[in-house]
């Protein structure tokens, strides 16, 4: 008994929480604590069970879910609370990460270390049609391994794929979501899955996805909507975050707004109690500092965060953003002893000082100050300190070097690339091309564009036409036709483009070729063959007195065209006729029969179809007669074999 | 395959009845259940006994009323009302009352006499058993022999009782831990604080809150023991909710927390996601409690958070411990990056781990693949100049490639030419989701292995729509699917068959 009476009232609490209190026990409870939140242990509980009570109307008093919980067998499931179908399902817990399902799991893990993403995609998906469903712990497993080699398309399906079979997303594939959509430049469908998670998910976000957000936002060049985002963080009853106040600030000295660089870090000041320790925010107010040219308080903000006795904790981030503003900001000697310094805080794994941002900073750097073979040897000297670069690293440096003709070093760049096992990508080659072009090496230009196609990788027409036009510049007119040929297969071209070529090849007195780029053309559904391009090519043609080939070659495709389209339409009236000659041949009389007679001629040419069709019919009939009856007797011996023998298989073996 | 499943259900029905009839008169168990293993279902009985209307619940309990204990339990959870203070201390307390009160006493006064023996079990006959076979058994953990011959009448001990709670915590047999419960109730030892805690601990294993709450709440006196086991119980099953509820009962009460109470309402904030609460817990313990938080307070924490998801909150809770972290702090963290497939923090985790332990070295460790980008660290932001080169959508070429291979992948249509009654076409549509073999492959599907072929045989010819569907099924699920009609077989593989649409 002692029990009984805190638990009618906290089951009172409850009720009255739900914001349908009845009025006796509003009053009831109004002597013992008022309705507002008496601690933040409350307001959080409160919080987390609003997520939750969403799951399942009406409001559950945690007492009955005990009892709906219960999962014994034996006893019949009439006393469930009937939940809403509709609702959105709890994801599951880590505990039913075992037996079999965990052994899926490390299978997986290792399919993704092996890097066979599509092998581990398709494994989770098989998996959710056998006797062990993939956890959503795998199929975060799967999605983030997805997201690390960028395979947006893979992860989305298969993220939909998971949604269609019923496994209940938790705050991982959420964040995993966010992060995909913001990296494929798509803020506002990021934006429009959050507001779905904050509204209709049965969980609560956690601070990493304020993180996720906000870098993408700002990336993304969507600043307000990121300070918007901020200020809800506060409400959500977390802890204000340097790296999110890191990341605005890093956007608004983007934006070159320096007001509000100091204004975001007042308002973090003011809300961790007149001290960040976190150095993450100090580089972001040294570039405020900067911007506004107040040198003086920019090194006085150095000083703290990196003095003597500086009670500033410095992670690898916060020093690469120190050493972002010190030097472009024409600090390059002390950016330089930064850098050292750093390096000999470096000793993994406990303390990471440098990371591949450190390096790319000090590339930079270097190129700025032009001291290009240091640039050069620091990038190198990266991997000594376990940091590997990315395609966007190198992509950085192979720039900096062409724009200052140093092609040579540059191509030693990219092939270092290739030994490392970095994937060249368009930026790469185009870069290497445009460099080639502008050194008069327009064979290597050409070999770079062909390169980059063969390897998989989609340059758009501009990339092309430039190509074009280099080459057609160096009066190689037969290459370009050939990439024309190459590339109008693959590329959805304008009217500039096609009409760039054919003055290239009437220039060049290939009138032949001319009129073979025009019959691509009218077959090409994208561009229209107008007036002027059929004027500009008819007073080529003149020259040679053959005007006439071209309107021939117009008739020609037009009468080819009506053609395949009457041959379509056919095709269809054909298949229609059979399928009607079909369904008419099975309901012979009821329905078709009497209605439309003009059916008949075609019930006669479909009378092969119609015999063939009800013999089959005859022989499955034998089914369909007992299958709606509740007589299972004419199935009787189906069954199951299960190749292997697994759990329910078992049980049926025994049967027989 | 309705039929299977039929036989299914009918199996669960017979075996749940006999069930009953063991708690009706359960000196006959051994006989009867013998002899329904032996039977086993032959198919022809199968369809007869699927359609008699299963016996409603209510007639069983007017047959046995004292069956009432379980279905009360579902019904009419007593711990939720109030009651008077005498109804707690009712013996019978929906409890099976002791059975035939004669017979009982007979057999717990001469559990010996060869007679009775004989009578109960016709098919073997054992030696009589004795308190020390009891023991025997219950200490080399055969739990199900022991409840036999406690249903015989031997009568167990504290001892006994305290093994056998733990052997079906071990086991997880919820059945066994009820069995054990009721014979507990029925001895002397029912009052025992210890034993009632083993029941909670060993209720709490076996997945059955309800019923450790329900002897929770009739323990006559209780101490810290029992509370943190009701909260770890709770947190196990994941009702961590139920388990914070608890909490705050207990704090009402007036009862004063412990260190080990604040580990289990870690462990309940974990199983509900209540991370927030978890550190205002964790901030009340050391101010209102004045608990100094210890090694296993933070790792409770740890939990908190690596279960909910929350890994990089994680990470940054281990940089700011009050002392260095050991080897143990980052293994858990790893584990956690394991769970929930971070592959880059279980690879800095795990040689965190190696560097303090050594010892701890994974062995032939696949490297992990680099990835694609690093956008996170790069500080090359906005630098990123992909958008300005690369085509936005596919090749020309490489979407019709796709669109080629799309058409193959065509969705169901019903094809309702099959279905020869005169009904509506939805009805049609619907009679053909029930084709045997369509229901013996989803049920096949459900109980084996995944890329296991399945064998399915049937005695008709297999309708046209149905080799359309299974054609597609193939494909989807990544089986082979061996299907004998009464004309041949097929074998579905990758959305084609072996008969090329022709049979």
């Amino acid at each position: 008994m002692a029990l009984s009476k805190p638990i009618f009232l906290t089951h009172l609490k409850t009720l009255a929480k739900t914001n349908h209190p009845s009025p006796s026990a509003a009053s009831f409870i109004s002597f013992r604590r008022s309705l507002s939140f008496s601690s933040p242990e409350e307001a959080a509980a409160e919080r987390r069970r609003r997520k939750r009570r969403l799951r399942i109307e009406p409001p559950l008093s945690s007492l009955n879910r005990a009892q709906s919980q219960a999962q014994q067998s034996t006893k019949p499931q009439q006393s469930q609370i009937p939940q809403n179908p509709n609702s959105p399902k709890l994801p599951e817990t880590v505990s039913a990460l075992s037996g079999n399902r965990l052994n899926l799991h490390n299978r997986i893990l290792s399919l993704i270390r092996e890097n066979d993403l599509d092998e581990a995609a398709l494994y989770t998906r098989h998996s959710v049609y056998s006797n062990c469903r993939p956890t959503i712990f795998t199929v975060n497993s799967v999605l983030n391994a997805l997201l690390r080699q960028s395979k947006y398309s893979d992860l989305l399906s298969l993220h939909r794929f998971i949604t269609q079979a019923g496994i209940a997303p938790n705050v991982i594939t959420y964040n995993l979501i966010f992060q995909t959509y913001l990296d494929c430049r798509k803020p506002d469908t990021a934006l429009e899955h959050y507001r779905q998670f904050i509204n209709d998910a049965p969980i609560n976000p956690s601070p990493t996805t304020y993180r996720i957000l906000i870098k993408g936002l700002v990336d993304n060049g969507r600043l307000p909507k990121a300070m918007e985002l901020k200020d809800e963080i506060g409400v959500k009853g977390f802890a204000p975050d340097p790296i999110v106040y890191h990341y605005l600030m890093t956007g608004c000295v983007r934006s070159g707004d320096s007001d509000c660089v100091f204004r975001l870090y007042e308002e973090l000041k003011e809300k961790l109690g007149g001290f960040v320790e976190d150095g993450v925010v100090y580089g972001g107010l040294m570039k405020g500092y900067f911007m506004r040219g107040m040198e003086k308080e920019a090194m006085e903000c150095y000083e703290e965060a990196l003095g003597e006795g500086s009670k500033v904790k410095m992670s690898a981030i916060a020093n690469n953003s120190v050493l972002d503003a010190l030097s472009k900001n024409g600090k390059f000697d002390e950016a330089l002893r930064l850098f050292d310094r750093m390096i000999g805080e470096h000793s993994p794994p406990r303390r990471l000082a440098v990371n591949l941002g450190s390096f790319n900073v000090m590339v930079d750097g270097y190129c700025a100050e032009g001291r290009f073979k240091d640039a050069i040897d620091v990038f190198r000297k990266m991997g000594d300190y376990r940091c590997s670069p990315d395609t966007l690293s190198f992509n950085n440096l192979i720039e900096q070097l062409c724009n200052n003709g140093m092609l040579g070093e540059a191509e030693e760049i990219y092939r270092e690339m290739g030994e490392k096992g970095v994937n060249p990508d368009e930026v790469t080659y185009v870069l290497l091309m445009d460099t080639c072009f502008k050194e008069d090496r327009a064979d290597d230009a050409a070999g770079y564009f062909r390169k980059m196609v063969e390897s998989g990788l989609r340059p758009n027409l501009a990339v092309y036409n430039k190509l074009v036009d280099g080459l057609v510049k160096v009066g190689k007119i037969d290459e370009a036709k050939s990439f024309f040929d190459l590339m109008v297969k693959k590329l959805k071209m304008d009217v500039a483009s096609y009409k760039f070529i054919m003055e290239a090849l009437s220039e060049a007195g290939k009138l032949d070729e001319v009129l073979n780029v025009v019959d691509t053309m009218l077959d090409d559904d994208g561009v229209e063959c107008d007036e002027e391009l059929q004027e500009f090519v008819k007073a080529e043609l003149r020259k040679e007195g053959r005007e006439d080939d071209l309107g021939k070659l117009i008739e020609e495709k037009e009468r080819q065209k009506a053609e395949a389209k009457a041959k379509e339409i056919e095709a269809a009236e054909a298949a229609k006729r059979s399928a009607r000659a079909a369904v008419s041949s099975l309901l012979p009389s009821k329905l078709f029969g009497n209605k439309d007679s003009e059916t008949e001629s075609a019930e006669a040419s479909g009378n092969v179809i119609e015999a063939a069709s009800v013999n089959e019919a005859a022989q499955g009939g034998q089914e369909e007669i007992f299958g709606g009856t509740p007589s299972i007797d004419a199935d009787g011996k189906s069954a199951v074999e299960a190749g292997t023998e697994g759990v329910g298989s078992a049980g049926i073996e025994t049967n027989k | 395959m309705a039929l299977l499943m039929a036989i299914r259900r009918a199996r669960g029905r017979i075996e749940s009845s006999f069930f009953k009839v063991r708690l009706a008169n359960s000196s006959n168990f051994t006989f009867n259940r013998n002899s329904n293993n032996n039977q086993t279902l032959s198919t022809s009985a199968i369809p007869d006994d699927y359609h008699r209307p299963s016996p409603p619940p209510q007639q069983q309990q007017q047959k046995a009323p004292f069956r009432g204990f379980q279905n009360q339990g579902q019904f009419k959870p007593s711990y939720q009302q109030p009651r008077a203070p005498n109804q707690w201390n009712n013996l019978n307390q929906g409890y099976p009352p002791v059975q035939n009160p004669n017979q009982w006493t007979q057999r717990v006064q001469s559990p010996n006499r060869d007679q009775v023996v004989e009578d109960q079990t016709p098919v073997s006959s054992p030696p009589p058993p004795s308190i020390e076979d009891l023991i025997r058994f219950c200490e080399t953990g055969k739990v199900k022999e022991a409840i036999e011959l406690m249903e015989q009448g031997v009568k167990a001990d504290w001892n006994c009782f305290h093994r056998l709670l733990d052997h079906c915590a071990e086991s997880k047999s919820y059945e066994n831990a009820k069995k054990v419960h009721d014979l507990l109730l029925q001895s002397t030892c029912r009052g025992d604080l210890q034993l009632n805690n083993k029941v909670i601990e060993m209720y709490g294993k076996c997945g059955g809150m309800t019923d450790a709450r329900r002897v929770f709440d009739h323990m006559p006196d209780r101490d810290m023991q029992s509370w943190h086991l009701m909260i770890n119980g709770y947190a196990d099953n994941a009702l961590g909710d139920d388990g914070l509820h608890l909490f705050e009962q207990m704090r009402q009460l007036g009862l004063k927390p412990t260190r080990e109470t604040f580990l289990a309402v870690f462990s309940a904030c974990a199983s509900a996601d209540a991370v927030e609460e978890a550190f205002i817990h964790f901030k009340s313990m050391k101010d209102e409690c004045g608990i100094d938080p210890g090694f296993e307070h933070y790792m409770g924490l740890l939990g908190v958070l690596g279960k909910c998801g929350h890994l990089n909150e994680a990470e940054e809770l281990i940089e700011g411990l009050p002392f260095e972290p050991m080897a143990e702090v980052w293994e858990t963290l790893r584990n956690y990056a394991r769970i929930h497939g971070d592959v880059d923090l279980e690879d800095r985790t795990e040689e965190l781990m190696v560097a303090l332990d050594p010892s701890k070295a994974v062995a032939n460790k696949i490297p992990t693949p680099p990835p694609k980008k690093r956008t996170a660290i790069s500080m090359l932001d906005g630098k990123n100049r992909i958008s300005e080169f690369r085509n936005p959508s596919l090749y020309k070429d490489d979407e019709k490639l796709k669109a080629s291979i799309g058409m193959k992948e065509a969705g169901y249509v019903p094809d309702t030419r099959y279905v020869l009654h005169d009904i509506d076409q939805e009805a049609k549509e619907q009679a053909l989701l029930y084709h045997s073999e369509r229901l013996a492959i989803a049920y096949g599907l459900i109980s084996t292995p995944a890329r296991t072929p399945l064998r399915i045989i049937k005695n008709l010819r297999i309708c046209g729509d149905c080799h359309n569907a299974i054609k597609i099924m193939s494909k989807i699920v990544g089986r082979e699917l061996i299907v004998r009609d009464n004309k041949r077989f097929h074998h579905f593989k990758d959305g084609k068959c072996s008969c090329g649409d022709y049979w």
